[in-house]
């Protein structure tokens, strides 16, 4: 009888097998830790996900069973199955459609359908077809076996049927490689009893003297083939043992200590084999650091939605727009049996709705307070040009109150006396001035109006708004431009960091949280998130030029978007440009990241500890290189004006993130003092 | 032009030894709650394993069956 040889490296194994190919026909693979690697060290955390999505059928149904429970009912089952198997046949076999169909059934009752076996199947390939990587030297060889006119089987021993095998086969992209694809499940002769091979050979009608398996088992891929006198490669790939070793680690230490349950989610993310290829740098920082920000940020929002019942999101323009992607790609497989609510993308911004927010209540302090808060707002002309007020016509009101449209109003300029801003306190209060500034929004106001009823906004009694931050205007601004209506809808707002740095009056018709930062909450850690806010808003930046404003027509409304083809318009561009590799990184990030969250079943509080030092590693101690790569090339607010204040008024240090590459490289302490003065700030403020 | 992780199954500019420097940090200045952190044996466990972990499987993998028994007879006492 010939000995199986074994290799301890795939590269060795696929060289012998190339050199002795001319004497082989046919050419069999195991399927599992060999053809196709998993990502996790342990097969059975597969059935965890699957074990809530029926929980959370079950549910539905009105049957109270945790995933503990179901995936007991399950393993039961399937054991039994094992013993009855047992008693007919050599090996221990059990049939995934059998069992599962008798666990359904046994959580079900008469609830139980045909389609639910139908879904639950499908979502339970999809789970294993996330953790599945072909491995790259084995197609390539087994490309070079077709093109030389081998017979190629696939051969495993697993409770899946052969037609379940060749789903997973396929989307690894091997099935047109292959002859067929044969399991133990569909006949209870399995390759470690040796009794598969016998089968195989009859009903494929193969010379097992030209026939070579390739298999990682010693027993049943080894000794079994060369009792039946085929030639068969074992091989023990110290690499793979090395890449769990460290997936078990990261996710047994992350039962006990929470730090490590984002390391864990990392470590499942990376890429393998042949996904593993070379990319930008902007690439490896999307997908490594933004990624899992913003997947966990999306997760957190579909599971308020859940619980909150709510039945619509909004996301706002334009960083929603890679929310919302975001949203599409990971809640299929984060919430497979589908409870989720409608979303829509809200063309907004803050200069559209600051027009329309006065059409009711008029300029309301905090409204002004938000336009002159920006250092280079100054004046009435700012305050005009972000609500769009018509300034000359305006201009006897500010007379009657001496003021005239360029008194300074804000202290951080050269000119300001109090007195202006009391006179303006003064103008507020003014009825005439309100009259007027009403009559000169309402036209916008009308179209927005239009165009959320459009939209379905009022349809529902309460929606999720989700917004990258930070003071929440946007929201506000809509709240105050929708709050007189009867069938407004209660507004749950969720932002990415919430500054608050004008406090939020959050109503029980409108609240606003920070997901992952919330100056509300003392997180230290996420609180680095201020250190570089202009990087996640171009991250997630919409590739459409901003709103400008509702335009109320005969027909309905228009939207005005700002135009493209000036220097401003340009520079968006140059910087869409530049960040493309940034967001292809975190779309494909967040795939990895679904996968990977799903099979953990963790969500952002379990990842809160890691995201803390990511953020403090990435952004207040970052790497000189980190800032180069990531660093925007232009990033633009019309809200912002362009008038310049005075320097000793305000006392700001150059933020760590906009200093120069000879200071970042060479000043050793430079991050340890701006990292206290930031955690003094964020303590006290 | 990188690989998103590094030939020791770390992530690309966000290696393990840096999770660990920061941890250290943690312990002396407040960068965030941690909430246990990496914890030592842990931490130095994973170190060890990203760094040799791959030249050691390929060592000990010729000795897999000899080293189950092992691991077997030691789980029993």
């Amino acid at each position: 009888m010939r000995e199986p040889k074994t290799f301890f490296s795939l590269a060795q194994l696929v060289d012998h097998g190339r050199s002795c190919a001319s004497n082989y026909q046919t050419v069999s693979f195991d399927l599992f830790d060999t053809l196709l690697i998993r990502r996790i060290h342990d097969p059975d955390l597969v059935k965890l996900p699957v074990a809530r999505y029926i929980a959370s059928l079950a549910k539905a149904a009105g049957i109270e069973k945790s995933p503990r429970a179901v995936q007991n009912i399950r393993d039961r089952i399937e054991q039994h199955q094992r013993v009855e198997t047992g008693e007919a046949f050599d090996d221990h076999e059990a049939c995934y459609p059998v069992f599962m169909e008798k666990t359904l059934q046994d959580i079900f009752g008469s609830y139980y359908d045909e389609k639910l076996l139908t879904d639950v199947t499908r979502y339970e390939l999809e789970m294993e077809s996330r953790v599945l990587v072909p491995r790259q030297l084995f197609v390539e060889w087994l490309e070079q076996l077709q093109a030389q006119n081998k017979r190629l089987f696939i051969i495993s021993d697993i409770y899946l049927p052969a037609e379940h095998l060749k789903v997973l086969v396929e989307r690894a992209g091997l099935l047109h490689l292959v002859e067929d694809v044969v399991s133990s499940a569909d006949t209870f002769l399995a390759k470690a009893s040796g009794k598969a091979f016998p089968l195989v050979q009859e009903k494929y009608g193969i010379d097992a003297t030209t026939w070579l398996h390739v298999g990682d088992n010693p027993i049943s891929d080894g000794l079994r083939p060369t009792e039946f006198g085929i030639d068969a490669l074992i091989l023990k790939d110290s690499d793979e043992k090395f890449r769990k070793a460290l997936i078990k680690r990261y996710y047994n230490y992350g039962k006990g200590r929470p730090f490590y349950r984002g390391r864990a989610l990392q470590q499942l993310m990376l890429t393998l084999e042949g996904e593993a290829v070379e990319k930008d740098g902007l690439y490896i920082e999307g997908y490594n650091f933004l990624a899992p920000l913003i997947g966990a940020f999306v997760q957190r929002i579909a599971e308020e939605c859940r619980r909150l019942g709510l039945a619509k999101v909004f996301f706002f323009s334009r960083e929603g727009y890679t929310f919302k992607k975001v949203w599409d790609i990971i809640t299929p497989t984060l919430f497979p049996d589908g409870n989720l609510p409608e979303t829509e993308y809200l063309y907004v911004s803050r200069m559209a709705l600051a027009g329309a927010s006065c059409a009711h209540q008029g300029l309301t302090s905090v409204s002004a307070n938000i336009a002159l808060l920006p250092q280079g707002n100054k004046d009435f002309r700012d305050i005009a040009r972000i609500f769009q007020f018509d300034v000359h016509a305006l201009e006897p009101h500010l007379h009657a109150h001496k003021l005239s449209p360029d008194s300074i109003l804000s202290p951080l300029h050269e000119g300001y006396d109090k007195k202006f801003s009391v006179r303006f306190m003064e103008l507020l209060e003014d009825y005439d001035f309100q009259k007027a500034v009403k009559e000169q929004t309402a036209a916008s106001h009308a179209a927005l109006m239009k165009y959320l009823t459009e939209l379905d906004l009022f349809a529902h009694s309460q929606v999720a708004m989700v917004d990258i931050g930070w003071l929440g205007t946007i929201q506000r601004f809509l709240y105050d431009a929708v709050k007189h209506r009867h069938d407004c809808p209660r507004m749950h707002g969720y932002v990415f960091g919430a500054t608050r740095g004008i406090p939020f009056e959050g109503t029980l018709k409108n609240s606003l949280e920070g997901v992952i930062y919330d100056r509300s909450r003392l997180e230290l850690g996420a609180s680095c998130l201020l250190y570089a806010r202009d990087l996640f808003e171009e991250a997630c930046r919409a590739p459409h030029p901003t709103l400008e404003g509702y335009i109320d027509t005969e027909e309905g409304y228009e939207l005005k978007f700002r135009k493209t083809d000036d220097a401003t318009g340009r520079a968006e561009l140059e910087q869409d440009q530049y960040y493309h590799p940034l967001q292809q990184g975190i779309y494909a990030g967040v795939e990895a990241y679904a996968g990977a969250s799903s099979l953990l079943g963790y969500g952002l509080n379990d990842y809160r500890p890691w995201f803390s030092y990511l953020l403090t590693a990435k952004l207040a101690f970052p790497k000189t290189s980190e800032v180069v790569t990531m660093h925007h090339r232009h990033h633009l607010d019309d809200f912002y004006g362009a008038s310049q204040p005075n320097k000793k008024r305000i006392r700001e240090t150059k933020a760590l993130w906009d200093r120069s590459i000879f200071s970042l490289r060479f000043f050793p302490l430079l991050r340890t003092r701006l990292f206290w003065k930031h955690i003094r700030t964020v303590i006290n403020s | 032009m990188k690989n998103l992780k590094t030939p020791r199954y770390d992530i690309t500019g966000n290696s393990f030894f840096r999770v660990l420097r920061f941890n250290l940090l943690n312990k002396v200045a407040p960068t965030g709650n941690y909430r246990l952190g990496t914890g030592l044996r842990p931490g130095m466990t994973l170190l060890f394993l990203h760094w040799f972990g791959r030249p050691l499987f390929r060592l000990l993998i010729r000795y897999d069956p000899h080293l189950h028994r092992l691991h077997q007879k030691l789980k029993r006492h």
